[in-house]
Formats: structure tokens, sequence, C-alpha cells
């Protein structure tokens, strides 16, 4: 009788990964040569690289099992926010990606919620914590309209965004309440 | 845990395993039951189930806070596979569940790989002994009618038994000399071989008894030459062989908690001195370092250290990204402090209509780049089992230690997971 197994060679790693890896460097070093080469008044290259770097982090993510799909809503929050503040810089800052993109994203984003909360509140417990990060960051564009001159000149969509976020938030705490005090007690015990 | 909020605090030592554990640091610890029978997936599965609903401490998966990590139920459906990789290794939650143990088979054997923070070897074995137990009255339902079925009382206590045994006052001695790191190519591919050393005890008990020690010091004596002899030698080490060896301590303090609730002495030889050069002489020092150091008093005074680090206001209060990076560039540092570490879990008891269906009871602590080869032992019935596990292409402390024992007219047999061809 054998004790153990023949053990095959456990570190083969992924080779489609692999090859998409080798992709995604020949790509970016390509777009910057021609970048280089061509013309130097755009740096388009790098809405190429963020792009790269935003595919990546939404692979990365999703390749990793058992996520919670609130946690999906806060990382694609975040990742979708910085591509469209960085398009938005290389084309020249039009300030289309903090008036509009931003906004339109936190107003999704926050609707998501909203609906995964109706549809199961039972799991809310889940959601809570990234419900708040959601909520706080939510907030950041009106803090930005109040705080600085400038920036945020067409604030229609900051003041909807923001009504939505406090009022997702305000319903949330209604009807789970003691769900995210509960959940604020685990995540920050000392 | 609360049934309101299903979650618990992690106890003082395994609050700092999830923090420094790594792929390279896995803190996984395997016990394993060798049946006298091949293993039913089906019915394992099964016992796993059970036991899980009778010991649903064990049911949990580890979670992230804003400063620590912390336990919650896991309702998730466990996974049984076959053996197919090294042990000890690594468990990624994700491809297992959540669970923070991973149970495996291969032929007539039962594997439980164990992420220390959850339990440590004691408590360990009491879940492992609990599936054996299960496992054998569902595969032999004939024998074990239920009314013949024999009541185990088992612990679902949790509590963090250092914070209520921990001395406020006591100070601890600290420092010392880094110890001497085994030299030798390593495997390649984060291979680990595994080298069991089946040992007659009867044998072995007199042998030590003629030295007026214990099984454990004995086996620390037969470590420490070996290392001495097979590796410091040879590459002319200077500083001290130290041999860390895990204390349980429901021996000196009331407890029945199934959390983890261990501590550590560790056996420092200066192979420098003269009397290190004999196995007498190395036999008499570690019989006298015991005696010193496995006292309650002492004991006490290295978990009462740790327990006033994990207890300080300053370090519960940084945030856990932060904990992160300093544990694991402390850690680095930190192991630099043993050589090598021998853990004796002891005689596995087992209840009298089960023995026969048992062969024997596998212990194995994973290795790692700093401590590259690791000991336990267990025994049960007549057959002590002596495990290195080891990434190390060779096999030279092995040799010597097996040399030893043969030299002392100690009767042994030895097998592997074939990763180094060993020549018994």
């Amino acid at each position: 009788m054998t004790l153990y197994p023949k053990v095959r060679n456990m570190q083969k790693g992924n080779l489609g990964i692999k090859i998409m890896i080798i992709v995604s460097i020949v790509i970016s070093i390509t777009s910057i040569i021609v970048n280089v080469f061509t013309s130097l008044k755009y740096l388009w290259c790098i809405i190429v690289i963020v792009g790269i770097i935003y595919s990546w982090v939404t692979v990365a993510y999703s390749l990793h099992r058992n996520i919670n799909i609130a946690s999906s809503v806060m990382i694609q929050t975040f990742a979708i926010s910085a591509l469209t503040l960085c398009i938005d810089h290389i084309l020249g800052y039009s300030g289309w990606a903090i008036n509009l993109a931003i906004p339109i994203i936190i107003i999704v984003a926050n609707t998501t919620i909203l609906i995964l909360t109706f549809v199961s509140i039972h799991r809310y417990y889940k959601y809570a914590i990234y419900q708040l990060i959601i909520f706080a960051v939510s907030m950041i564009p009106l803090f930005i309209y109040f705080a600085f001159d400038n920036i945020i000149v067409n604030p229609i969509f900051t003041i909807i965004s923001s009504s939505i976020a406090v009022f997702t938030f305000v319903l949330s705490l209604i009807l789970c309440g003691r769900t995210i005090v509960e959940e604020l007690n685990r995540r920050m015990h000392i | 845990m609360s049934k309101e909020t299903n979650w618990r605090r992690l106890d003082n030592s395994a609050k700092i395993f999830p923090i420094a554990s790594s792929k390279k640091y896995s803190s996984v610890f395997r016990l394993s039951a060798v049946l006298k029978e091949k293993i039913n997936p089906v019915i394992l599965k099964k016992a796993v189930e059970k036991v899980l609903e009778t010991l649903p401490s064990f049911k949990v998966k580890l979670k992230k806070g804003m400063f620590w990590y912390y336990f919650e139920e896991n309702n998730k459906n466990i996974v049984i596979e076959k053996e197919k990789n090294y042990p000890c290794k690594y468990i990624d939650q994700n491809t297992n569940s959540d669970y923070l143990f991973k149970v495996t088979y291969f032929e007539n054997k039962i594997n439980i790989d164990i992420f220390h923070s959850l339990t440590d070897g004691n408590s360990g074995i009491m879940f492992l002994r609990e599936i054996t137990y299960t496992y054998i009255e569902l595969a032999h339902q004939k024998d074990f009618e239920k009314k013949l079925r024999v009541q185990r009382k088992l612990s679902n206590n949790t509590e963090d038994d250092y914070l209520k045994n921990y001395d406020k006052k006591s100070k601890g001695s600290r420092g010392g000399k880094k110890a001497y790191a085994l030299k030798g190519k390593k495997l390649p591919l984060a291979a680990i071989g595994v080298i069991h050393v089946n040992i007659n005890i009867n044998e072995l008990k007199a042998k030590a008894k003629e030295n007026n020690a214990t099984i454990t010091q004995y086996l620390t004596a037969v470590i420490i030459y070996s290392i001495y002899k097979s590796n410091y030698k040879k590459y002319n080490g200077k500083r001290p062989i130290k041999v860390c060896v895990p204390v349980d301590l429901r021996k000196y303090f009331k407890s029945e908690t199934v959390s983890n609730f261990f501590s550590y002495i560790t056996i420092q030889a200066r192979m420098e001195e003269e009397q290190m050069q004999t196995f007498k002489g190395i036999m008499e020092f570690v019989k006298n370092d015991f005696n010193k150091k496995l006292t309650k008093e002492e004991i006490s005074k290295t978990m009462s250290a740790n327990v006033k680090l994990g207890n300080n206001a300053f370090i519960k209060s940084i945030p856990l990204f932060l904990k992160l990076i300093i544990v694991k560039l402390s850690y680095i540092e930190i192991r630099k402090y043993t050589t090598t570490t021998f853990s004796n879990i002891g005689r596995i008891g087992i209840i009298g209509e089960y023995q026969k269906y048992i062969d024997k009871f596998l212990m194995l602590i994973a290795p790692e780049t700093v401590e590259k080869i690791k000991c336990s032992s267990c025994s049960f019935e007549n057959n002590l089992v002596f495990t290195f596990t080891s990434i190390l292409q060779n096999t030279d402390v092995e040799q010597e230690f097996c040399r030893i024992l043969k030299e002392e007219g100690i009767e042994i047999s030895v097998e592997g997971n074939g990763v180094h061809d060993f020549i018994s």
C-alpha cells in the first residue's frame, strides 16, 4: 500500500493567462512606439495602457472565485471612474468625466446596490460594508463641488447622483439599520 | 459563536497566522488516519458533514475586518477531493468553499490539512478522530447499529483561553542569538518531501528510560545530533541549533477550548561546547534544558509575553493592511530564531471497538524557506510515526536520524511520498 500519490507538476501556470500577459505587453509597447513616431499632440497610448490595466483589474477580480456581487460593483465604480478621468485628461480635459460620467457611474452603482438589497434583503449583511464605501465615495463629487471652484461647472448630475446615494443609504438604514450596525461591529472590532 | 451575528474573534495565537501566511509559509499542518480499508469518498463526505453538525466551530470562513481577521459561519458544501498535491500546502479558501481545513483521501488514508488559525494539533486530533469514528460507523453500519455507537463527549467551546490564563505582570525573556539554518539545495517546483519513520514504541520507551528521559526529550536529542552530524559540521555551522517544541497548554491550565491553546519552548544547543560533541552529552543537555523550560512558570512567561503583544492597545489599533506589511516583514526575521520545530502530539487514544479498523495516524507540519525541515510525531498502539517534512533535496538529516536509532538498537521502518528516493 502506498501512502501518497505521485504528484504531477503543480506549479504549471495558466497558459492562457501567460499568453494574455504577453499580448498586453506587446500592445502597450507598440502603442507607445506608434504614438511617439506619429504625433505627440495626444498621448493616446496612455488610454490604451489604462484600458488594458482596467481589463486586467476586471479579469483578475472575476477570476477570484466566490466574489461578492456588491464588491464587484464597488471595484467597477472605482475602475471605470479612474478610466474616464484618465481619458478626459489625455483628450485635453473638458471636464466631461467629473461633470457627467462619474455621476452616472455613481447613479448606476447605488441603484444596483438598492436592487440587490430588495432582491435579497436577508443577505444584506454581505453588501452592507460595500454600500457604506460606495456611499462615502458617492459624496466625493458633491464635496468637490462645495470645496473647490471651477472643477464641477455643471452640478446638476452631481446633485442628482448624490441625492440618489443619500436616498439609497437612508432607505437601507431604515430597512437594514441593525444589520449595518452588526456588520460594522464585526468589521471594526479591535 | 453567537447565533445573532454568527461570527467570532480569532484567539490570540490565531490572529498571527492569516497575517503572516503566504504560499511559501502556509501555516498548515496535516493529520492523517490510515485505515485498514480503501476510503469511500461518498461515505467520507457524509462523515465530515455529520461531524461539522456536531462541531460547528470548524464550520467557519476567514473574513477581513478593519483591524483583525475574524471567523464567520460558513454554510457552503464541504469539498472532499482525492489527494493530488503535496501535503500542508497553502489552503486557498476560494477553491475550498471558504473552509479553513481541507479533507482529502488516498487509498486507505484520510487527510485533514488544517490552517493553524482554526485550531491547534490537539483539537485537530479531536476533529480527525471524530471524522474517523463517524466514517467507520457509516462504512460498517452492521457493526455499529445506532444503539451500539459509543456516545462521545465533544467540546464546542471556542473561548480564547490565552486571555483567561495569561499573567499581566509576567515579564517574558526575549532575544537570544539567531539559529543555525539548515543548508542544502532546495527541491524544485515547491515540492515537499515526506519521510515517515515507523518506530517500535516499546523499544523507544525503554531507550528513553535508560537515559532517564521522556520520549520527546530523547527524540529532540536525536534530532539535534542528526543535524549536527549531517549538516552543521559539513557546512561549518556557527550559530546554535534551536529546536522549537510546541507545548499543549491544556496540560498546564484548565481548558476545554477547541481554539488554539498552545505555547512553545525552544531548546538551544550551543554546539561549540565540548559536551555537545557526543550524543550522550546532547542527551544530558536536552534533559536539563527541558527541565528548566518545561515548567508552568516558564511556559506562562512565554505565553503571557505573546498575549501582551497581541493585546497591546497600539498594535490593536493598527489597520489590518498595515499589520499585514509589518508582520510579514518582521516574520522574515523572527523565523531565523529557529532551526527546526518538533511537535510530538503523543498517543492518539481510540475507543476499543474502532481500533481494529485503524492502522496508524500521521502528523505533518509545513516546512518553509527558513525551517527547511520540520519534525512531528504521534503514536497509535505499538507504533510511533516520526515524520520529516522537508524542502531540501538531500536527506542527510533523515538518514542520520535513522542511523542513530538503529545504532541505539531501536527497530524502525521507513516510508515516504517518493519525492526523495530514500534508502532505508
